[in-house]
């Protein structure tokens, strides 16, 4: 094996990946994957909630449940992936734990979907499961977690311990113990969470830290602040005064659309920066803060520019 | 007489269902149509499923959004506007306490922790909460227009079949199977089904299990309740004064997301009436990126470094604007002769009557 560089990026076996839908947890946990490998690590990049295309986003094809190979690093790591899909776990737990197959055949002709879905979280638990296996196995360096989105990102890492609550016995209650205490070690396992500088992404993300450190005694990556928006030079001149003091005179409608652009600029820098103050003062955990960039669809090539921003971050 | 909203596409309509991925601004969607829907003399009620607070400000609920409609203060406005906030579980109960035998019954079910869990986590109850609450709302005479903002989801049909998917779920063949009719007491298992439910109990525990057979012998005599209410929602959802909003950002993937759930709104035999793409952003001025970007050099090459900084940055506000405008072509495409209005990325966030109503300015007008 490669050495690794040491880096927050490797200081958790494991990394889940967090944030309201829409933030682009996907994207950042695809820009780790990528950074670890980039540092020697082996990555194993696993999707939860079964979105395909992150394959394609680090050089592979789509995710299947099968774990294939997305992308060697030159000099570096490997990344490979998988989802791992909500739907078979039971089974395949059942399979596991050498429940035996009439049983598991007679239990699958009462339903077994009826019983995970009367049992809150079982599913979570489950493939929570399974990423518990992996990790314990070695599987990779680095495990990364594109945890599912828009509000279930708390359920699912609250399944354990909602589940200790209410089974007091059988193998669900001894697996849920098992991956509580993934969970808490910080040396398995560290939650990165993903925002967008304004109100009701910062919101989630402050309720989700409390929520992970305090209830779930987890240890907190640094916290993403994706898509910020630069803080560009000149921005605080008026364009007519600039203009002026350059001995250009701009025509009306130019000097309203700079001066227009700049107004919005600088109205969304402003309550960009509000929000970051309310992160840092809120959660306790180091900050990155990604780049807006200017296109509408992400690529490899916008991906490395995000990797190499994680990297570089002084964590 | 205010301009027709979306294009007219909301004329008639006694119910609004906004859908679209997360993140897209559905919330706030649904508050401005509500909104302007008021303004045109309409009684309106908006149903959120997020706890928005910042939404809740905006509309001077200081208290934040409860879980019965409020009516929102609007100085100078013909019609009304109510806003409430879906509580699932609040709802769950009042559902079940509608459809008992008795008051016995429903306590016994409300009061079983099997329940207590699937009334707040079975995947689909929070849809069907939110479709229950429109139907209720939708015979309330206070009010002639319900605007129901859709959970999170990936898929359109989770909202449309949700209904159906709890009642199906309240009468599976696993749990009539395992139990025989009860003779005289509870708990009367189907002896058949003893080895299965004990296999299962060691694997998801024996309590629990316990608590899940209590449950459904509890809620034995109320299916077909369910099932009749289930279809008088969605007798709702089907009606033709029902309009679906798609609502998405300028963004391949939410885009891709409303193509595929108008694909399946088209599948049950229903249509979109209009989109709404939030967030695009502003254009500034009338020339293009690539002309912005060309004074930027020109005025760099001439030696006015300011202004070729505020130049780059009007280049830089196109060049998104102009990439985001050509991620829309497939919905377009999609919408036939649906009106698609785009509302601006604002300079902040929305924290007021008035920032509603600049949103709300977007979405009125011909379509």
């Amino acid at each position: 094996m490669r050495s690794m560089q040491p880096s927050w990026v490797t200081d958790a076996r494991v990394a889940v990946v967090a944030g309201k839908g829409g933030v682009g947890s996907t994207t950042v946990a695809a820009a780790l994957a990528l950074v670890a490998a980039q540092q020697g690590a082996d990555v194993l990049f696993i999707s939860i909630d079964g979105r395909t295309g992150v394959g394609p986003l680090l050089g592979g094809p789509p995710l299947t449940d099968e774990t294939v190979v997305l992308n060697r690093v030159k000099g570096g790591g490997t990344v490979r992936g998988r989802t791992i899909p909500a739907s078979g776990a039971f089974a395949d737990y059942l399979e596991l734990k050498k429940v035996p197959r009439l049983v598991r055949r007679a239990a699958s002709a009462a339903s077994l979907d009826v019983i995970a879905a009367a049992t809150p979280g079982l599913e979570h638990l489950l493939v929570l499961g399974k990423i518990k296996e992996l990790e314990r196995t070695r599987a990779a360096d680095l495990i990364v977690v594109d945890a599912p989105p828009a509000g279930h990102a708390a359920p699912f890492l609250r399944s354990p311990a909602a589940l200790l609550e209410v089974v007091t016995d059988g193998a669900v209650r001894e697996q849920a113990e098992e991956v509580s205490a993934m969970l808490g070690d910080a040396e398995r396992c560290q939650a990165v969470l993903v925002t967008l500088a304004e109100e009701t992404p910062v919101n989630e993300v402050i309720e989700l830290a409390v929520d992970l450190q305090d209830e779930l005694l987890m240890s907190l990556g640094p916290v993403v602040v994706n898509a910020c928006w630069p803080d560009r030079p000149g921005m605080s001149v008026q364009p007519r005064t600039a203009a002026k003091n350059q001995g250009v005179k701009l025509p009306n409608a130019v000097a309203a659309a700079l001066a227009g652009s700049v107004a919005f600029g600088r109205a969304r820098l402003e309550q960009q920066r509000e929000q970051i103050e309310r992160v840092t003062s809120s959660v306790r955990a180091p900050l990155i803060e990604l780049p807006r960039l200017t296109t509408t669809q992400l690529g490899p090539a916008e991906l490395a520019i995000l990797a190499e921003r994680l990297r570089a971050a002084p964590v | 007489m205010s301009a027709p909203l979306l294009g007219g596409a909301l004329d008639d309509a006694s119910v609004v269902v906004c859908c679209g991925s997360g993140g897209v601004g559905k919330t706030t969607t649904a508050a401005v149509l509500g909104l302007e829907a008021a303004r045109a003399g309409r009684r309106a009620v908006v149903v959120t499923i997020d706890p928005a607070r910042r939404l809740a400000d905006a509309l001077g609920l200081p208290g934040g959004l409860a879980d019965t409609p409020t009516r929102v203060e609007l100085p100078d406005v013909s019609g009304e506007l109510w806003a409430m906030m879906l509580d699932t579980s609040a709802m769950f109960e009042s559902v079940v306490r509608a459809n008992a035998g008795s008051d016995e019954q429903a306590d016994r079910i409300v009061e079983n922790r099997f329940y207590q869990n699937i009334a707040g986590t079975l995947s689909g109850t929070q849809e069907y909460m939110a479709s229950e609450a429109l139907h209720q709302l939708h015979d309330d005479p206070r009010f002639d227009l319900v605007v129901v903002d859709t959970p999170p989801s990936r898929n359109a049909l989770d909202f449309l079949e949700a209904p159906g998917v709890l009642a199906r779920f309240l009468e599976h063949r696993a749990f009539r199977l395992l139990m025989l009719p009860a003779r005289g007491g509870l708990r009367v298992l189907n002896t058949a089904a003893q080895p299965i439910l004990r296999a299962i109990g060691k694997v998801v525990g024996s309590d629990v299990l316990a608590d899940a057979v209590a449950f459904f012998q509890a809620f034995s005599g109320m299916e077909v309740g369910f099932r009749e209410r289930a279809e008088d929602v969605m007798a709702v959802l089907h009606s033709p004064d029902t309009r679906f909003v798609l609502v998405a950002s300028p963004r391949r993937d939410t885009v891709t997301e409303a193509v595929w759930f108008a694909d399946q709104l088209v599948e049950q035999g229903l249509e979109v009436a209009a989109a709404v793409v939030n967030r695009a952003h502003p254009r500034f001025g009338t020339g293009d990126a690539a002309q912005a970007a060309d004074e930027a050099s020109r005025c760099a090459a001439d030696g006015q470094a300011a202004v070729a900084a505020l130049w780059a940055n009007v280049a830089e506000l196109r060049l998104v604007a102009e990439r985001e405008h050509a991620e829309l072509g497939p919905l377009v495409e999609r919408l036939g002769d649906a009106p698609l209005l785009e509302v601006p990325l604002l300079d902040g966030d929305v924290h007021d009557l008035a920032s509603l109503a600049e949103i709300g300015s977007h979405l009125t007008g011909p379509g």
